[in-house]
């Protein structure tokens, strides 16, 4: 029987998905969960994140999971209960020595910059350790239906970094010319607004689009310069032009049970040695919109890596 | 903004009313149950009854009151088994969905003799899980949301105003700068002078076509949309006229949709459907959708192009709501309009007719070529989790776990996410079913946990 009494897990993000994998850690029977989150709780966070409740808007995400969980006082697997300590701080600014104190570190992060930090740091620890310590890290990402689980074991398969070249490009951009002279979509109109009216009426202001009064002017000038160009109006609902200003994305409580589940399937078979880094599949894709679609296969490292490519 | 903000995104206000009003039935109260529970209330589910096999199981991260503040307006009736009572298909005729979570043959076999609503039934052993979807009847999804489509332009067959419109245009002009053209123009240009030679019209002579054009373009612009129309050349020759695959299927099964509620609703839309593609207004063309994609072209071009592609969607709509008139059954223009819109992308599935496995469905599939013989194992073993334990075993099972030292439980916590994975699964299974957007499994799901595999079967 493995001995889990030494076993400390950091969970990067206390989100959707993060919510998800402190609940399935904590009934795992990990005695000791670390979280660090440096947001606060959102009143549309409340359809997946079962951590909170509305009385919690606006306090921490980190403080308030490790409350519930730790008032739920869950037996961990080494007869002691299990305990979540809370972090509300910027991750990157961990030390490395405080990373090296894990045992191993699940992310349910948004972030991709975060996600970067966190590897290198732990790429770093392998290397400088000359492989005697090596963390696992194992990342999830989810979207609408989607998501993915990537197991990342530092200086043995493919980091974070090796994998970059799988994200998704970042949000359609608009050229130039085509939303100052010749605007076709809503989307269209709404960008220009915001990156070339405001600016010009507010030199001294960011747009924060987390406060009513900036989403108001720009909804406002979106549909005067709709009406302008004879575009479709009615399309600029506040939901729309906050979804293309905020870049929204859709999210819903199943998705994340299942990536959340993979991730911390991963951290059982890691665990329990039921994981063969030279055979397992290190990268797994999950898609629910169209019947329901599970992959898993190896991603190779890259010989040239930047992060990890030295260690060759 | 709304609570459902991040999911009304992928199921609008009208998904969210079907999932709210809904009462659904989960029968068994396993951390399984449970799971599926909270997945479903977080979204707004709201109408709930469990049914308990009366004797408490394994421990549970969620216990009535940290279920309730996940959705303040639900209301869980918790009723312990009774067979007299649920033997009866009356019992199970309120339910919209019936999710079956239990390991209690003597359940699973009144429940696999008596008439059930859409049902969904999942089971975890150790790595590996599935989840099944039941129902006597075809399961028919008009908004399919499928992630790409191809756009219907009828480049190869316009209408006639839109005819007159690509035709307006006129590209031998050379003071004149095309690069607020957009691309359909361009195409149908390129699809008529390789008429016009006689060639035969393919993509590559398309292609060559428009790049000819591109020798004509004024230095200084960038001909942006000329590299659009060849990217988009292929759309000339889209078929129109094709009935997909995926509408004939429909087509061939709706006549076993129930005569009630939705089914009838997509039944009529059918068989109407069926009128229309054979009327000579229609030309065997579908109802044109209305929507365009994004083309590079001037704000005035595209506007005029889009308003004649909505016009036509219009009069479709219209012709097509004078064949639904006639089935005397009313229909709202709401439901007729989504349905005109998405008659490309209708979709079906067959569920699995019966709860219980066929004796020789694990047999059968290991005679196929290709099953891999861990899934055979697989569900093999989460069969006879699920339906081969008679009650006398039960009862010894439940005594065990009450005398179970904390080495046997703590061996179980190891497979808790496999639990959480299945319930989230089912859980979007569920929201499928009940909004009649996305396509569900068609049958059933197997997963296993080790491999990070799933397969979908139809047993």
């Amino acid at each position: 029987m493995t001995d889990l009494s030494n076993v400390s897990v950091l969970v990067l993000g206390a989100g959707g998905l993060g919510c998800e994998i402190l609940k399935n850690l904590a009934m795992q029977g990990i005695p000791s969960i670390h979280v660090v989150d440096m947001d606060t709780i959102e009143l549309t966070n409340l359809n997946r994140q079962f951590l909170f409740s509305e009385a919690d808007i606006g306090k921490s995400k980190a403080h308030v999971a490790a409350e519930f969980i730790n008032g739920k006082r869950i037996p961990a697997a080494d007869g002691t209960v299990v305990r979540v300590t809370p972090y509300f701080q910027d991750l990157t600014l961990f030390d490395k020595r405080f990373i090296a104190s894990f045992t191993l570190i699940v992310s349910g992060l948004d972030s991709i910059e975060a996600r970067r930090f966190v590897n290198t740091q732990l790429v770093q620890i392998t290397l400088e350790t000359k492989y005697e310590k090596c963390i696992p890290f194992i990342d999830g990402g989810s979207e609408g239906w989607k998501g993915h689980c990537k197991t990342i074991i530092p200086g043995f398969t493919a980091c974070y970094e090796c994998s970059l070249g799988t994200l998704p490009s970042k949000a359609e951009s608009y050229p130039l010319c085509t939303i100052a002279n010749s605007p076709r979509l809503p989307e269209h109109v709404i960008e220009y607004v915001l990156t070339v009216q405001w600016p010009r009426e507010f030199p001294d202001q960011e747009f924060d689009g987390d406060q009513d009064p900036h989403l108001n002017w720009i909804i406002e000038r979106s549909i005067q310069r709709a009406r302008l160009f004879g575009i479709d109006d009615t399309a600029l609902t506040r939901e729309f032009v906050v979804g293309v200003v905020k870049n929204i994305i859709p999210s819903v409580a199943s998705t994340n049970a299942v990536v959340a589940a993979q991730c911390c399937n991963e951290v059982t078979k890691l665990l329990y040695n039921i994981y063969d880094p030279e055979s397992s599949p290190n990268f797994v894709v999950y898609n629910g919109d169209d019947g329901c679609f599970s992959y898993s296969f190896t991603h190779e490292r890259l010989p040239d890596c930047l992060i990890c490519g030295v260690l060759q | 903004m709304d609570k459902y903000d991040r999911q009304l995104r992928l199921w609008d206000r009208r998904g969210q009313e079907l999932l709210t009003e809904a009462r659904i039935c989960i029968v068994g109260q396993s951390s399984l149950g449970q799971e599926v529970l909270k997945n479903l209330l977080l979204p707004g589910a709201s109408n709930f009854t469990v049914i308990t096999e009366k004797m408490q199981s394994d421990q549970s991260f969620f216990e009535g009151g940290s279920l309730m503040r996940l959705n303040p307006r639900a209301s869980i009736e918790t009723v312990c088994w009774d067979t007299n009572q649920m033997a009866n298909k009356h019992f199970w005729e309120k339910f919209d969905l019936v999710v079956i979570v239990t390991t209690y043959f003597k359940i699973l076999e009144v429940l696999s003799k008596v008439k059930l609503p859409r049902s969904l039934i999942c089971c975890t052993h150790e790595f590996s899980g599935y989840v099944r979807f039941i129902s006597p009847h075809p399961h028919f999804v008009i908004e399919s949301h499928p992630q790409h489509t191809t756009p219907d332009l009828r480049i190869m067959n316009p209408w006639t105003e839109l005819k007159y419109y690509l035709e307006s245009f006129d590209f031998t002009l050379e003071e004149d700068d095309f690069s607020d053209v957009p691309y359909i123009v361009i195409i149908y240009q390129a699809l008529l002078s390789v008429k016009k030679r006689g060639d035969p019209v393919s993509r590559d002579a398309i292609k060559e076509e428009i790049r000819g054009m591109r020798a004509l373009v004024h230095e200084g612009t960038t001909g942006a949309n000329l590299y659009e129309a060849e990217r988009f050349a292929h759309l000339a020759t889209a078929q129109s006229e094709k009935v997909p695959d995926n509408l004939v299927r429909c087509f061939e099964l709706l006549d076993q949709a129930p005569e009630n509620g939705f089914d009838q609703t997509v039944q009529i839309l059918l068989k109407s459907l069926k009128i229309y593609l054979g009327s000579d207004y229609s030309d065997k063309q579908l109802p044109l959708s209305g929507s365009i994609p994004d083309m590079i072209s001037s704000t005035e071009n595209y506007n005029n192009l889009k308003d004649l592609y909505q016009k036509k969607a219009k009069e479709d709509v219209k012709y097509f709501s004078s064949i639904v008139a006639k089935s005397r059954v009313h229909i709202p223009d709401t439901v007729i309009n989504t349905f005109c819109k998405n008659t490309k992308n209708l979709r079906v599935v067959l569920p699995s007719r019966s709860l219980c496995f066929r004796p020789q469905a694990t047999q059968i599939l290991s005679q196929q070529q290709d099953a891999p013989t861990d899934l055979v194992k697989l569900l093999t073993d989460l069969i006879n989790k699920q339906f081969k334990i008679s009650d006398a075993d039960s009862k010894n099972k439940m005594d065990t776990e009450k005398q179970s030292n904390s080495e046997m439980k703590s061996e179980s916590k190891k497979f808790y996410p496999v639990i959480s994975l299945i319930a989230g699964i089912a859980a979007q299974e569920s929201i499928k079913i009940l909004t009649h957007q996305f396509v569900p499994i068609e049958n059933t799901f197997v997963y296993n946990g080790i491999s990070n595999q799933s397969w979908t079967l139809k047993l």
